[in-house]
């Protein structure tokens, strides 16, 4: 076998790069997904600008209780991970994990259960602009919290074998914790 | 430039002509410098002429000025090129003039249906006239059309009249044109807009007074619609 | 980078994680995406010489399939030919040997992002053989146009054409997060971001520009593809949406992504220019940073797809200033690589032909665009065959010219032999000389008013007064630039097999590349790579060589893998 050069030594100015391949890699995805939701976020707002009214009257009430302490529930999941990421003890480190992929399901448990509550109130994606960005923002929300879960489990494996590295983890599921605020207020206050 | 060029029949195409004319001059010259520059060193500087090459890798300011003084030029022509395009961006699609009609111009897969204001000069009154492909208007008077579309996009391109203005459905879009010299232009769909996008033609016609006057007398109108 | 233990072998090396592997796949699918692009093309520029022949191999041309012509050959051209050959094969073959890593940081996302791009081309390809053929709504693809089926008469062929689209920008997605990590983060010992090839920088730039801009697109496409099925309406006037909106978010992409294409182009051309004059690169830093502006300012130039759109018209003073202003840095990189030459020492390769022919004919493209940019003067140009004139003038330099210089010049290292110089030198000669003789009649016909995306050219006052003959010798020129590029296929192949051995460094290059041998093996060096000095190290003062090269090995290994 060859002698190989581990990639942390040939960092040319510090020895080691600041940032691992995994968090680096991880930023560009949430900065290339922050101008994908951007870009749905202004299509509503121009959407929202040429309507008449917002929502069209006789709309059923978005579930902007439940959803506001669904916000609760996903911001602590994120609280979790960020602080299994800091914290060294590696047993309260795995549990934390746990528990914050718990409520992350949590999170997506409970506004699926809204969205089948709206289906069956007849609101769908063809009902109208309102209920058509509705559906879109929550949507893409969602499967990026799905995809966060996933790697949160996969971690949540690795770290209980005591490997594991929750840089990339934490930085995603931060973005996806902090981007449920601002299209909370975009989406349930109007 | 000119040679190419479609006749021009309205009050702004020389302008438009004027912008483009401009551009041509200043932008040509420096294609032309820059191709030159090119070509003289590119032949100038073959190994057989030159057998070994100087290290000039302009690290200072200094070094770098026969590349950055040129373009600090090049920056100039370009507010020149911007204003004048404004200007005249802003005559043609802004600073709409007072018009003595309005016509109403309707795209649809594959047809423009033109209504015309008829004899009292209103629209949506009984005397509208109403044309299929075919635009009437008076030579030297400001017209305003009310471009809409009722499917997909269009474009509503008269090129002797270097007008061209989409068709958005679910937009009434307002704009002007004098037409200056009285003959008969082709009218153009410019947007891709399905099967029959080749086909979707029309006609422009410029009466002079007398003229227009009797095309209005032996149209029928076409019943308030 | 564990993977090496676990190299595939017999059948499943396709499945390689190596970055060379997959920069040669992407090679390969993009040269008969090439070719594919390249033949559509002839049927409509058949079509246009002589509407409604019954033509040999593509028969009657209805305008329906000359749309879906006109749409396939776009979409092709800029997604399966240009991006998979100068991002998926130069990005990959390039970056980590350039930089001296041993692979890319991901390489398992690397081969994904490969069979992704397959999959895709897969989906696109089979689209031309579901009922009512392939896509037709122009590669645009404008609702509502695009969103009913109606309006085109086709229907799953522009399913399959968005699916297509979107799987191959999750597969540059992919790639794109690669090439920034591993120059970032892999970079050899001693090599500071201002010390890498210019190349690298460019698709460095290049990448940061697409993932900036893809996403408001996936967005866009999404939402279409919800019109089209779940009966919302976002493009949709009678259900309160907005066909300008998807304008928006489809410039908003498609503007950088000319220069995500353009950028590697420059790049190649800078590295094959500077080894064939044996001449330093003038000014470096300068050009880096212009690189940067322009890409910053690409974002702020999208309506000027839009002026005549119905967009408000005060915007389009904006949107003018600063189109036209991207000039400026436009202007710094090409007289950088012009001034590159000055008192050089030019050897002419094929591939530096290709490089200095890539400039001349670029220059056209760009001048030509700031005359689409002045408002003014576009609205007369704007969907007419001044703009396919300038689109090809910027595209065919970027896309074919600088994949051409780049292949004579890397083929070496990709595949340890040297192509046939002479046929190189017959190749670009006829592929320029036609190039210009299909597209210098285009710009006058725009200026006439020959509308783009029509099928019948005789429809057209303007056409019928006499302009009708160029539109007859852009075809013929067209037939020749495909005819042209038989020499290249030929010499292609034939160097695969019977090409000289070249060596490590046949041109005396001194970028790190040319360190490892031709081709490089697996781990790519024998041993740690140290960049000791910057790229372009040529005719430096003092040396006797005119060249010295950028990296050296240490610790070569003691048994070869
Ligand atoms: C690689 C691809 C590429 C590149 C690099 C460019 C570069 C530029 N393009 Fe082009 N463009 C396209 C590909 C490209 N374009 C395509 C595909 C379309 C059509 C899309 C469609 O509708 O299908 C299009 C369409 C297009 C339009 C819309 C036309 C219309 O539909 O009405 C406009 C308008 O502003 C435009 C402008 C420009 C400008 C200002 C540049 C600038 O970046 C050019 C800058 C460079 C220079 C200016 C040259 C260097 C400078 C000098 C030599 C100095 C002298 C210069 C001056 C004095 C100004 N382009
Ligand atoms: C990279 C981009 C690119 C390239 C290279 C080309 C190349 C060509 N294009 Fe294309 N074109 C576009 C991008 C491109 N085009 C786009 C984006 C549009 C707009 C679409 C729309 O309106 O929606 C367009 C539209 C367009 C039109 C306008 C149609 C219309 O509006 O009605 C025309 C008309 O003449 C045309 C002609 C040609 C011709 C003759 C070539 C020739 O140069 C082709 C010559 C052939 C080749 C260059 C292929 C060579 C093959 C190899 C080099 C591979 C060798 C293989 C191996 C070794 C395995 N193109
Ligand atoms: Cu209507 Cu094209
Ligand atoms: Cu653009």
């Amino acid at each position: 076998m060859s002698t190989r050069i581990d990639s942390h030594r040939s960092w040319p100015v510090t020895g080691q790069p600041p940032v691992s391949n995994a968090v680096l890699g991880t930023a560009i995805y949430v900065a290339t997904a922050l101008m994908f939701f951007g870009g749905l976020m202004s299509a509503t707002l121009v959407l929202r600008a040429g309507s008449a009214a917002w929502p069209p009257p006789g709309t059923p009430l978005l579930p902007t209780l439940v959803s506001g302490m669904n916000m609760v529930v996903l911001c602590a999941s994120g609280t979790l991970v960020a602080w299994a990421w800091r914290t060294r003890a590696q047993e309260s480190r795995v549990r934390a994990l746990l528990a914050a992929v718990l409520l992350g399901t949590m999170f997506v448990a409970v506004q699926g259960v809204e969205w089948a509550r709206l289906l069956a109130h007849g609101v769908q994606v063809s009902s109208g602009q309102h209920a058509a960005t509705f559906y879109t923002l929550v949507g893409a929300h969602a499967l990026h919290v799905a995809g966060g879960l996933a790697a949160l489990v996969i971690t949540w494996r690795r770290m209980r074998r005591g490997r594991g590295d929750l840089g990339a983890c934490t930085l995603y599921w931060g973005f996806v914790v902090l981007l449920w605020p601002v299209l909370y207020v975009l989406i349930y206050t109007s | 430039m000119n040679r190419w060029l479609p006749e021009n029949a309205s009050s702004y195409g020389a302008r438009i002509d004027g912008v483009m004319e401009l551009i041509f001059w200043i932008v040509g010259a420096w294609f032309v410098l820059v191709i030159g520059v090119l070509l003289f060193f590119a032949l100038r500087y073959h190994h057989r002429w030159h057998e070994r090459a100087a290290y000039v890798p302009a690290r200072t300011l200094r070094g770098m000025a026969i590349v950055l003084v040129p373009t600090a030029v090049i920056l100039l022509f370009d507010l020149v090129i911007e204003t004048a395009s404004t200007r005249v961006w802003d005559l043609v699609k802004i600073d709409i003039p007072p018009a003595a009609q309005t016509v109403r111009v309707i795209a649809k897969q594959y047809t423009w249906t033109i209504v015309h204001p008829g004899a009292d000069n209103q629209l949506d009154t009984a005397d509208d006239i109403s044309e299929l492909n075919v635009m009437h208007v008076p030579a030297g008077e400001v017209v305003h059309f009310e471009l809409l579309s009722e499917d997909v996009i269009h474009s509503f391109f008269l090129p002797n009249l270097r007008l061209k203005q989409d068709a958005v459905p679910g937009r009434t879009i307002r704009g002007w044109f004098e037409a200056t010299r009285p003959g008969t232009y082709q009218l153009v769909c410019a947007e891709l807009c399905g099967l029959g996008h080749t086909n979707m033609r029309g006609r422009l016609v410029v009466h002079d007074a007398e003229g227009y006057r009797a095309w209005l007398g032996s149209a029928s109108p076409a019943g308030g619609k | 980078m564990q993977h090496g233990a676990s190299q595939p072998r017999g059948l499943w090396r396709v499945f390689s994680l190596d970055h060379k592997t997959i920069a040669k796949q992407y090679l390969l699918t993009g040269l008969v995406m090439a070719i594919v692009g390249g033949w559509l093309a002839q049927g409509m520029r058949a079509q246009l010489a002589w509407p409604y022949r019954d033509f040999p191999f593509f028969g009657l041309i209805e305008p329906g399939r000359y749309n879906a012509l006109v749409t396939m050959h776009g979409t092709i051209m800029l997604f399966w030919v240009a991006m998979p050959i100068l991002l998926g094969a130069f990005g990959n073959f390039l970056i980590p040997l350039m930089i001296g890593a041993r692979d890319m940081a991901f390489p398992r996302l690397n081969m994904l992002s490969f069979w992704t791009f397959l999959l895709s081309t897969f989906v696109l390809l089979a689209s031309f053989f579901v009922e009512a053929g392939p896509a037709a709504g122009g590669w645009t693809a404008y609702p509502p146009l695009s969103a009913v089926p109606g309006y085109t008469g086709v229907d799953l062929g522009t399913d399959l054409w968005i699916v297509a689209v979107a799987l191959e920008f999750i597969s540059v997605l992919m790639g794109g997060i690669n090439f920034l990590t591993t120059t970032i983060n892999l970079r050899a010992r001693g090599m500071r971001m201002m010390d890498l090839p210019l190349v690298v920088w460019m698709q460095l730039v290049s990448s940061v520009l697409f993932m900036l801009s893809v996403g408001p697109l996936i967005a866009g496409a999404a939402m279409l593809f919800l019109d089209r099925h779940a009966g919302s309406g976002f493009f949709d006037p009678a259900k309160g949406g907005d066909p300008l909106l998807w304008q928006h978010l489809f410039w908003f992409f498609g503007h950088p992504e000319v220069y995500v294409i353009l950028l590697p182009g420059l790049g190649i051309v800078a590295e094959v220019l500077t080894a064939g004059a044996r001449k330093t690169l003038f000014g470096y830093t300068m050009i880096v940073w212009s690189v940067i502006v322009s890409g910053l300012l690409s974002f702020l130039v999208w309506s000027h797809h839009q002026f005549v759109s119905g967009l408000d018209p005060r915007f389009a003073m904006p949107f003018a200033l600063t189109t036209i202003l991207i000039s400026v840095p436009f202007a710094v990189q090409l007289f950088a690589l012009i001034a590159t030459l000055w008192r050089g020492s030019i050897r002419y390769s094929p591939a530096m032909l290709f490089a200095v022919g890539t400039i001349a004919t670029f220059l056209v493209g760009g001048t030509t665009g700031i005359a689409l940019g002045a408002s003014a003067a576009d609205i007369y140009f704007h969907d007419t065959y001044f703009v396919v004139a300038h689109f090809h003038y910027t595209l065919f330099p970027s896309v074919i010219l600088a994949m051409h210089a780049g292949i004579y010049h890397w083929f070496p290292k990709m595949f340890g032999r040297l192509m046939h110089a002479k046929w190189g030198h017959v190749h670009f000669w006829l592929t320029f000389v036609f190039f210009h003789l299909t597209f210098i009649p285009q710009f006058l016909l725009g200026l006439a008013g020959h509308p783009r995306r029509v099928a019948d050219p005789l429809q057209f006052d303007l056409l019928l007064s006499g302009m009708q003959p160029y539109n007859l010798v852009s075809t013929i020129g067209a037939f020749c630039l495909f005819a042209a590029q038989v020499p290249f296929l030929i010499n292609f192949c034939w160097s695969l097999w019977r090409g000289k051995p070249a060596g490590a460094n046949p041109w005396r290059a001194t970028t790190i590349e040319w360190l490892a041998t031709s081709p490089p093996p697996h781990d790519n060096f024998p041993g740690e790579v140290v960049a000791v000095r910057g790229p372009y190290e040529y005719s430096t003062p003092g040396s006797e060589s005119d060249w010295l090269p950028q990296g050296k090995l240490e610790n070569a290994d003691s048994v070869a893998s």
